[in-house]
């Protein structure tokens, strides 16, 4: 389910970015924000979801949404408002927001949300220890020097089995 | 002033070449096969790789570009440093897991190599790897730019020469022992980075007389002004955001960045990873921060004349408001940061020319060691010429240089090595559109030599070609799978497994 609606999501972003970056849309700089944020969020899902559900990575996602929107929205609003805007902390508005919501507050929310959904939608304890059991290192041979001179090139087929299937 | 009136700058950064030379051989001795060379031997901690992987993405662009750019285009040029707090996350979550357990069941060293794993297909490996090698040709030019204007504002010597001053060095131990050296050198140069970026921050606001003052000061000027300020002041929206859109997705195609991770040893250590590396690269984007409102500030109430290259800005800082030893220090650091990160170019580049290239078409290199020391010694004298035939930025020529492994690799290695369906004809129509398109756009806009060809007119204003190229390559790859009738191409189980788990 996830993994659909993530796909979807950046099957849209994409296409709309490409007509975006060429054809003049009403409130063309909205929708470019929009898709400049669901993006990563999108890839995000599709990466970390298991068994098409993200579990605790949701709230994660949905607080690191609403902060990049929040941030590119107002930094559109304050577009202009230098001088007669707000300022915070000694900077204007529109500055201080960039640092802190498009920075400093996601770098906390993904840092510590990918430490504290590590074992759901990182790496699992178990999925190492499947891959290990399941398909022993079969490289490199041991003992094999491969560095052994010789001519530079040569003919040979390659080893890799994968690389022998059709190409289009 | 050049150095040689500081002597101490001069031998703080003459000692860390030194070490940095000592590392080298160091490695040299350790590196015995292919796998030592590429991927140091897949037994690195996170410590290391963390700092391996932040002192490769931060570099001359970061350090010396950045304020330039600054300089230039006020502080909207931060939307291509900022999305550094998510991306190490976006890393994370999206590639690392499957990019590490393929490396557990596949020889693999490079990002062609696991699109070869992953779409069994050598036009899709041997199309990526020409991206590789296109990427880092100009990722290295920005490189030896940068360090160019370094070592000439430090030594006074004419950008010739001082490019060849730091290929020489860079060279020695890039050839000499290969990622190892670059991983245990970048251990070094990481904690070099951030004490420097955090002191120079420090000095950048005593300098200006505090944020508030310099961002008074600046609104005050006539030469910058209010939107100098403003984040989406003084380029159209589409640059800015954009930035910020190829710069955070296009993470995801960065071989310099996705490469560490079949370094770690163990694989459960990437619990902290993100942290790790958004933290010490939030760290050295102060530099960015620092310098790039410190000198307009400067140039605004008339302390300093303005500049006429911009990207003058963070070494005339350092010579000329920092004291010896920090100054010193931090040279080092920046001239850490800008060969760390040509090590790992010029040995990625080098493995897509003899590992990569020649497995797409159906040969082998023998002797990759050897052939891999003369690769690194053919990319880094293009990119040497790259650089100095360029005539803009160095931030700009990173900027294309990020957009083409973006453009290339972020759609096939982040969709592809999690949604089983993509047929290896979407990865390889993906790539070259990316590829493709992003040289012919950056091409058509830069290119001088053949006045008859048209410019790319038909992008709206101030949309980078880098993002047009990223999002349809997105677009590419997810159309052809979704128009694909079957459940795409048969995988091989350790490859299915990896995907699934």
């Amino acid at each position: 389910m996830i993994h659909r609606v993530a796909l979807d999501a950046l099957t849209l972003t994409s296409l709309a970015l490409v007509v975006g970056f060429v054809v003049p849309l009403p409130h063309g700089d909205l929708l470019f924000a929009l898709a400049v944020i669901i993006c990563p969020m999108a890839l995000i899902a599709l990466g970390a979801a298991r068994r098409g559900r993200l579990g605790p990575l949701a709230w994660i996602l949905l607080a690191l949404g609403v902060v990049l929107g929040v941030t590119i929205l107002a930094l559109l609003g304050l577009r202009g408002r230098v001088v007669d805007g707000p300022w915070l902390f000694g900077l204007p508005a529109g500055l201080a927001l960039q640092l802190l919501g498009l920075f400093i507050v996601p770098l906390l929310i993904t840092g510590f949300g990918y430490a504290w959904t590590f074992e759901r939608s990182g790496f699992g304890t178990r999925d190492l220890e499947v891959l290990r059991q399941r398909f022993p290192k079969p490289w490199p041979p041991e003992g094999t020097p491969p560095f052994d001179g010789g001519s530079p090139v040569e003919d040979s087929s390659v080893e890799d089995p994968s690389a022998e299937g059709p190409d289009p | 002033m050049t150095a040689f009136d500081r002597p101490w700058i001069l031998w703080i950064v003459v000692l860390h070449l030194g070490l940095v030379v000592a590392i080298g051989f160091w490695a040299l001795r350790r590196t015995r096969t292919a796998k030592d060379f590429f991927i140091a031997g897949q037994d690195v901690g996170l410590l290391v790789t963390g700092l391996a992987t932040m002192s490769a993405s931060f570099s001359g662009f970061v350090f010396v570009g950045g304020p330039g750019l600054t300089y230039r285009m006020g502080l909207a040029s931060l939307f291509i440093c900022l999305p550094v707090g998510f991306t190490a996350g976006l890393l994370c979550w999206a590639v690392a897991k499957r990019l590490r357990l393929l490396a557990e069941v596949r020889e693999i060293y490079t990002v062609p190599d696991a699109i070869l794993a992953r779409f069994g297909s050598r036009w899709a490996s041997g199309l990526a790897a020409v991206a590789v090698v296109v990427g880092s040709i100009g990722y290295l030019g920005a490189q030896f730019l940068a360090l160019g204007v370094l070592i000439e504002s430090l030594f006074g010597y004419a950008l010739p020469v001082a490019m060849a001053l730091g290929l020489a060095v860079v060279l020695v131990y890039a050839m000499a022992g290969g990622m190892l050296a670059g991983v245990y050198t970048d251990l070094v140069q990481g904690v070099l980075m951030v004490f420097a970026a955090a002191a120079v921050f420090g000095y950048a606001l005593d300098a200006g007389g505090g944020l508030g003052t310099m961002a008074k000061d600046l609104v005050a000027s006539e030469h910058f002004g209010p939107s100098f300020l403003d984040p989406l002041g003084r380029v159209p929206v589409f640059t800015a955001l954009g930035f910020f859109f190829v710069f955070g997705v296009g993470t995801l195609g960065q071989p310099h960045m996705l490469h560490k991770f079949y370094m770690l040893d163990d694989p459960r250590k990437l619990r902290w990873m993100p942290l790790l590396l958004g933290s010490t690269q939030a760290l050295c984007i102060l530099i960015w921060l620092g310098i790039g409102l410190a000198i307009p500030a400067l140039v605004a109430r008339g302390s300093l004349a303005p500049l006429d290259n911009p990207d003058d800005a963070s070494p005339l800082f350092l010579l000329h408001h920092t004291p010896d030893l920090l100054a010193g220090l931090v040279f080092a650091g920046i001239l850490a940061a800008i060969m760390s990160t040509v090590d790992s170019f010029v040995n990625i580049g080098a493995a897509a020319l003899v590992r990569d290239l020649p497995k797409a078409l159906g040969r082998r290199v023998r002797n990759e060691l050897l052939w891999g020391r003369l690769a690194v010694l053919g990319i880094a004298l293009l990119a040497v010429g790259l650089a100095l035939s360029y005539r803009d930025l160095i931030a700009l020529l990173g900027t294309f240089a990020f957009g083409t492994f973006a453009a290339a690799l972020a759609p096939a290695v982040a969709i592809g090595l999690n949604w089983t369906r993509v047929p290896a004809r979407a990865a390889v129509a993906s790539i070259g559109t990316g590829l493709g398109l992003n040289l012919l756009l950056e091409g058509l806009a830069k290119q001088t030599f053949f006045p008859f060809l048209p410019r790319p007119t038909f992008l709206l204003p101030g949309v980078l070609p880098s993002a047009l190229s990223l999002a349809a390559s997105f677009a590419v790859l997810l159309l052809i799978t979704r128009w694909s009738k079957d459940d795409g191409d048969p995988l091989p189980e350790d490859v299915r497994t990896v995907m699934e788990l």
